[in-house]
């Protein structure tokens, strides 16, 4: 276990006592990366932080239940993707576009973006694309730093299911990428 | 050794790989032109990635959980207690029981009232059965229709 971890497994168990203020703590620990990931799945920074309130308010109602089994983050995040689905699916029942048109969202070209910038714009398209579950599994193995273990705990998918998201994800973005560049080109 | 698959490679790029791994790895990507062009084009794909940057200031919401589990905490000192609806006070067990006790003695008591020869005389009519009456309710056309088919003749409902 890190010293990352063990500082969060005393924050929960000062929490699981009654010591409020250690829930504080781990939210300005971790709000930065529960922010990303909730932000890179939805999309919408007004949801994203719905999710990631959410999120440290289940973990003070579970703090009597936590066990530091595993990782902290890995539970952690556990909760954000179930969050961030729910609020996905939620948005999808409520009749907002979910995987809009892939060239509608290309950035327009615009002589003073830098070429990273460029990049940038697409690869986010690119990752926008991808059907639910590749984009859930690619925002955290190359966002978050996941290895493909510590995803299906996040997710609970398994280990193998993971890795052939993971591998058709990649071949995915790396189609898209390339056409992507030849229609700006 | 065998061509690294697509998988180890993306562990390999990631850097998730145990160190022993990660240096075999290495070794045959220093020998093998097909798995090196292949960790070229993974590796590339991985740096790409990366271009997609999320700056999350300006969102925290750390505040505010703090200030949340502040007033949490003073409320707690203070002896405040949450209200719980009455209902929900009540322990399951104790509301199915009730439950079936209510039942029991509803039947208990429309069986009484029209069975028993002993039962006290109260004012019915021929529309109106009198363990309707008895049971306090008001007789309508509706109960008409429902207590129709049961009775048999109009003697035994007005004896």
């Amino acid at each position: 276990m890190t010293t990352n971890d063990s500082k969060d497994g005393e924050l929960m168990a000062r929490l699981a006592g009654g010591d409020m203020s250690a829930l504080g703590e781990l939210a300005h620990r971790h709000q930065g990366r529960v922010l990303e990931l909730a932000f890179r799945t939805l999309r919408s920074w007004d949801l994203a932080e719905d999710v990631a309130q959410e999120t440290f308010l289940r973990l003070h109602r579970a703090a009597k239940r936590y066990k530091p089994t595993a990782k902290f983050t890995t539970w952690l995040y556990r909760i954000v993707v179930n969050l961030s689905l729910d609020a996905q699916r939620k948005r999808a029942k409520a009749g907002a576009s979910l995987e809009p048109e892939l060239y509608e969202q290309l950035p327009a070209s615009d002589p003073n973006t830098t070429e990273k910038e460029e990049m940038a714009a697409l690869v986010k398209t690119a990752v926008q694309a991808l059907p639910e579950r590749q984009r859930m599994a690619v925002i955290l193995h190359r966002y978050n730093g996941l290895n493909h273990a510590e995803i299906s705990q996040t997710t609970g998918w398994s280990q193998s299911a993971v890795e052939s998201l993971l591998v058709r994800a990649y071949a995915n973005l790396r189609g898209k990428l390339a056409k992507m560049k030849n229609l700006l080109d | 050794m065998e061509h690294i698959n697509d998988i180890e490679l993306q562990e390999y790029v990631s850097g998730t790989l145990p160190e022993a791994k990660a240096q075999q790895f290495r070794r045959h990507i220093d020998g093998c032109d097909a798995c090196k062009n292949r960790y070229r084009d993974t590796a590339n794909l991985w740096n790409a990635l990366g271009q997609w940057s999320v700056d999350p200031s300006g969102h925290e919401i750390a505040d505010r959980i703090e200030a949340l589990a502040a007033e949490s905490q003073s409320n707690r000192k203070a002896g405040r207690t949450k209200i719980i609806p009455f209902t929900r006070s009540i322990p399951m067990a104790i509301r199915v029981a009730a439950a079936i006790i209510l039942a029991i003695w509803g039947g208990h008591r429309l069986g009484e009232y029209g069975q028993s020869p002993s039962t006290p005389d109260v004012p019915f009519s021929k529309e109106g059965p009198r363990y309707v009456a008895a049971l306090g309710f008001e007789w309508s056309s509706e109960l008409t229709w429902t207590v129709l088919d049961e009775e048999t003749s109009p003697g035994e409902v007005n004896p």
